[in-house]
């Protein structure tokens, strides 16, 4: 099972909850491919349309950093991953 | 670190009986808060960050903190920024905070950088400086401080707020830096800010107070700072978490081969107009959308869902945020509309998807001063679930 969080007003957007399990996945690519079955849009608000995450989005799997250049990742089974990108509020 | 004043002698017996309670701290002693004293702190943004991370500075008696902002207190910042009153507003909020800092601790210098950060100043201004608390509330300014961080090689404690969430990130030199863990900001108009999408006021209180905590640890070199995490704070569940990051090879600035060696025009990086959001962009009033909507111009909202679900322009369609080379809705595009206005709250987000529109080949304007400034006109909204 993939535990996938994501930002609480994107979350909103797209009416899932901001933590989203899935079971039955072990790569990034395929966790992709659900968010956007069970919630329209997710997954292209996520990925370029070549499935490529969007340059200003930052990963987090099993709790460290992997560059965006690095995906798709090899098998994250069992995984939180983090789905990321900068607020500037102050 | 510099080392001046204070540093070098005893604690007054005044001294000793205010931070009593933090000298009996074995972690910091005496030695530690002299060190306090000796140091000298930078907050950007006296805003709402930047009120609780100063008050705490002050009051655990950093010698000197300089506070850099070149805005005035508005009414509607004080539910969040601590450091102003009512009788402060229009004030310049490194006045006001000034004399709340004094009265909280005449015992720290406070000085004022009246301006907003730019890449004309800030190096001058962040040089006098052991470490740098970032409260900034735009992109621009977040990887201006980065990246002048990076330069100097200071310390650097930088967070964000928005809605219910917070974001906090210890960077030393050498340890990662704001760009390794978000190399770009998000597309322009595409993340609201507090203005836009509104924040808990408390919700700044625990960030900034933990923006202070790093801040003393990194300052009197005490304990374990967070180098190295991104916590995340979520006020609606009461949580937070923390993701680790490293030191990013591939990074721009801090890389093993870095392509930004000297400070950019951070506006134009991050996709900002260089004189108004709205340059470029031609905007009618309120009453005028108004008037075009009844003779059939399409309304688009451009904002977010969720957003456009708390409150639209009665009529309006949302087609959210707008990227480069957008094209309509179908739609909207189905109605063969030779004109559509754009509207967001403010104005901001429209402006920007009036322009993508227009070089996309649609004509478009922006609804100025966006549905606040239509509310304000008396023209009817809704906050219904329309558009779901």
């Amino acid at each position: 099972m993939i535990t996938g969080h994501l930002p609480r007003d994107l979350a909103e957007e797209f009416q899932s909850p901001a933590a989203l399990t899935v079971e039955g996945v072990d790569t990034l690519t395929a966790l992709w491919a659900v968010m956007e079955r069970r919630h329209p849009g997710l997954g292209r608000w996520l990925c370029e349309p070549d499935g490529a995450m969007r340059q200003h989005l930052t990963l987090f799997v099993g709790w460290r950093r992997v560059p965006w250049a690095d995906a798709p990742l090899p098998r994250a089974e069992g995984q939180e991953v983090w789905i990321l990108r900068a607020v500037s509020g102050g | 670190m510099s080392s001046t004043g204070e540093a070098a002698g005893t604690l007054s017996a005044p001294q000793v009986e205010r931070y009593h309670r933090q000298i009996i701290l074995p972690e910091l002693g005496l030695a530690g808060q002299r060190d306090l004293l000796a140091r000298r702190v930078l907050v950007v943004g006296a805003g709402a960050l930047g009120s609780p991370a100063a008050l705490y500075l002050a009051a655990a008696g950093v010698g000197t903190i300089g506070i850099a902002d070149g805005d005035r207190v508005d009414v509607s910042n004080l539910h969040r920024q601590v450091l102003h009153g009512t009788g402060d507003v229009g004030r310049p909020k490194t006045a006001s905070a000034k004399n709340r800092l004094a009265a909280l601790n005449p015992g720290v210098r406070v000085v004022e950088h009246r301006q907003y950060l730019d890449r004309t100043n800030v190096l001058a201004v962040m040089a006098q400086y052991d470490v740098v608390v970032d409260g900034s509330d735009s992109f621009a300014t977040r990887y201006l401080v980065n990246d002048a961080a990076v330069q100097l090689g200071k310390p650097l404690v930088s967070a964000a707020i928005l809605r219910f969430e917070g974001q906090l990130l210890v960077f030393r030199p050498g340890a990662g830096c704001y760009r390794c863990v978000f190399p770009e900001p998000p597309p322009a108009g595409t993340v609201p800010n507090c203005a836009e999408a509104g924040v808990l006021g408390a919700v700044a209180g625990v960030v900034g107070s933990a923006q202070a905590v790093e801040a003393l640890k990194l300052l009197a070199e005490v304990g374990e700072p967070a180098v190295g995490r991104l916590s995340l704070y979520d006020a609606w569940t009461g949580t937070w978490q923390q993701v680790r990051f490293h030191r990013d090879p591939t990074c721009a600035v801090c890389g093993d081969r870095p392509t930004i060696t000297s400070l950019i025009d951070y506006d134009a990086w991050c996709g900002v107009p260089a004189d108004s959001a709205s340059e470029g962009a031609p905007e009618v009033s309120a009453e005028e959308a108004w008037r075009l909507h009844q003779s059939g111009v399409p309304l688009v909202d451009v904002r977010p869902l969720a957003e456009y679900r708390r409150g639209h322009v009665r009529g309006s369609v949302p087609v959210g945020p707008v990227a480069d080379g957008s094209d309509l809705p179908a739609s909207v595009a189905g109605a063969a509309a030779p004109l559509v206005v754009c509207v967001c709250l403010q104005g901001v987000r429209s402006a920007q998807a009036a322009r993508r529109f227009s070089a996309a080949g649609q004509r478009a304007v922006s609804l100025q001063g966006g549905l606040l400034a239509w509310a304000r006109a008396g023209l009817p909204w809704d906050s219904s679930s329309a558009g779901d």
